[in-house]
This record gives C-alpha cells, sequence and structure tokens, in this order.
C-alpha cells in the first residue's frame, strides 16, 4: 500500500507550476514582442504619411491613421490579459491533475475505487 | 480611512484565497478562456488570406476614380469579418473568469480596457469589429479622395496585426 507523499508530491507541482507558466508566458511574450514590432512600423509610417503622405493635407486620414495606432495598443492589451486567464487556466488544471493522480494512486494500490473529480460548482 | 480601505482589501482577497484553496481541494477543474473553435480558426485563416490579396492589389495606392474596382473586394473582406465576428461572439465566456474581470473593475483594473469582462476574455469578436470598421473607413476614403501607398502600407500593417493577434489567441485555445 502506498500513501500520497508530501515531499514527492510538492515537488511535482511546484515543477508543473513552473513548466506551464513558462509555456504560457513564452508563449504571450512571443505574441507580444511580434505586435510591438507592428506598432513600431503603424508609428513609423504614422509620422511619414504626416510629414510627406496623405495625411500632410488630409486631417481624416491623420485621425483615421492615429486610431489604428491607438487600436493596435487596445488590441495587444486584450490579447494579453486573454492569454493570462488562458496561463491560469492551465496552471490550475495541471495542479489539480497532479493531485488528484496522487490520491488515485494511493486509493488503487489500497484496493479502492478511484475518487473522480466533481465539475465545477455553479458560480 | 486608509485601514479600512486596507481591512477590506485584505478581508477580499483572504476570501478569494480560501475560495482558490476549497476549489483545487475539491479537485475542479476549471474552464477560465472559451472553448476552441475549428471552424473559427479556419474561417479566420481564410479570411486573412482573401483580405491580404485585396491588399496586394491596393499596393502602392489607388485613385478615388478607380474605387469601383475594388468595392466587391472590399465588401467580401468586410462581410467575412462580420461572420466571424458573429461566430465568436456565439461562444459561452465562462462565468467565474466574467465573475473575476468584473472583481477587478470593481477596483478600477481593467475598466477603460474592458468596457465588457468578455471583451477581455473572449476578445476576437471586439478585435474583428474594430478590424472591419477600419476596413469600411479605408473604403471610405478611397472613394473621397484615394489612397497612397502609405495609407494602404498603415491599414496593411494594421489588418495583418490584428488578424496575427486573433490567429495567434484562437490557436492557443486548443488545449
Amino acid at each position: 500500500m502506498s500513501d500520497v507523499n508530501y515531499s514527492e508530491l510538492l515537488q511535482e507541482i511546484l515543477d508543473v507550476i513552473a513548466e506551464k507558466l513558462q509555456d504560457g508566458f513564452a508563449a504571450i511574450e512571443t505574441v507580444a514582442s511580434k505586435h510591438a514590432k507592428r506598432v513600431a512600423i503603424q508609428a513609423e509610417l504614422l509620422a511619414q504619411s504626416r510629414i510627406s503622405g496623405q495625411a500632410r493635407n488630409d486631417d481624416e486620414v491623420f485621425d483615421f491613421l492615429k486610431g489604428m495606432l491607438q487600436d493596435m495598443i487596445h488590441s495587444m492589451a486584450k490579447i494579453l490579459v486573454a492569454m493570462t486567464i488562458l496561463t491560469i487556466e492551465t496552471v490550475w488544471n495541471s495542479v489539480v491533475s497532479v493531485v488528484w493522480n496522487a490520491i488515485n494512486t494511493a486509493l488503487s494500490s489500497a484496493g479502492l475505487g478511484k475518487l473522480q473529480p466533481p465539475g465545477i460548482p455553479e458560480v | 480611512m486608509y485601514f479600512f480601505v486596507q481591512s477590506r482589501f485584505i478581508y477580499s482577497a483572504k476570501n478569494s484565497i480560501i475560495a482558490l484553496i476549497l476549489l483545487l481541494a475539491a479537485g475542479c477543474t476549471v474552464q477560465l478562456a472559451p472553448s476552441f473553435s475549428q471552424n473559427l480558426l479556419d474561417g479566420l485563416t481564410e479570411a486573412n488570406e482573401s483580405t491580404q490579396i485585396l491588399f496586394q492589389r491596393l499596393s502602392g495606392g489607388s485613385k478615388s476614380s478607380d474605387f469601383s474596382d475594388f468595392s466587391d473586394d472590399y465588401i467580401e473582406a468586410i462581410g467575412k469579418l462580420k461572420a466571424l465576428e458573429i461566430l465568436a461572439d456565439a461562444r459561452d465566456t465562462p462565468p467565474i473568469s466574467q465573475r473575476g474581470i468584473q472583481w477587478l473593475r470593481s477596483r478600477d483594473v481593467l475598466t477603460k480596457l474592458c468596457p465588457e469582462p468578455a471583451d477581455c476574455i473572449n476578445p476576437t469578436p471586439s478585435i474583428l469589429a474594430t478590424t472591419y470598421e477600419r476596413i469600411e473607413q479605408m473604403a471610405n476614403i478611397h472613394e473621397r479622395a484615394g489612397v497612397d501607398s502609405l495609407t494602404v502600407d498603415s491599414v496593411h500593417n494594421f489588418v495583418s496585426s490584428q488578424f496575427d493577434l486573433v490567429i495567434s489567441f484562437e490557436t492557443a485555445l486548443q488545449r
């Protein structure tokens, strides 16, 4: 019969948290750095257009270009929040999986049935 | 006053931590982000391709007198984005995440960025709406005054960046 080993389980939980956080934030960093390059290009195009392009004499075009730059920053921030939520979900579920697996391994070693994780309660 | 605010914050934080521990102890798996949709991802990839063709045709700029040559392409690009917005918006937003964002908003966090909690949990619909609104504005400018190469490049860069963001996010939902 094997019990849940506290030290091993703790280490496993910490390892899975570190791994999933690292994966999640690596994905966020990739998206953010790619988008940041596009924001820099947009700022350059806006300046060029105001100096020597269509936005020089057309304020509607200038406002339009300026608005898109602002939209790009908003969109990036929204995606970063949403991807952070996704990372929290992944970390959470991985920890639950590790803990539940440890409990079920101990229960089945003792000849007992597995404990099914209940669903999420109503919020 | 400071101690009152501080003690309220500590009380709320304690409650949240207790709720989290109880959920973990109950072994609950959670869904905080929207569900993955292969239809939506395929639709985004296809709409991205057809929009890139529009910008390829417009590269170098176009006079207002040539607008009619592009009006069908504009209509097609905008129509596809509107259809995808509806598809993305039809997904359920997990209630637990909505409550989390509402909790943050009640403390003046994310109020401007997420006018609706769903905007930051399922950001694809609002990003697609902004994208087609900008393409509509570009079509209006094109019809009125034409578009020079810098304007075309700016809108092209903008639209590509929005597609990059939503496609990256929707792909990440495939967990």
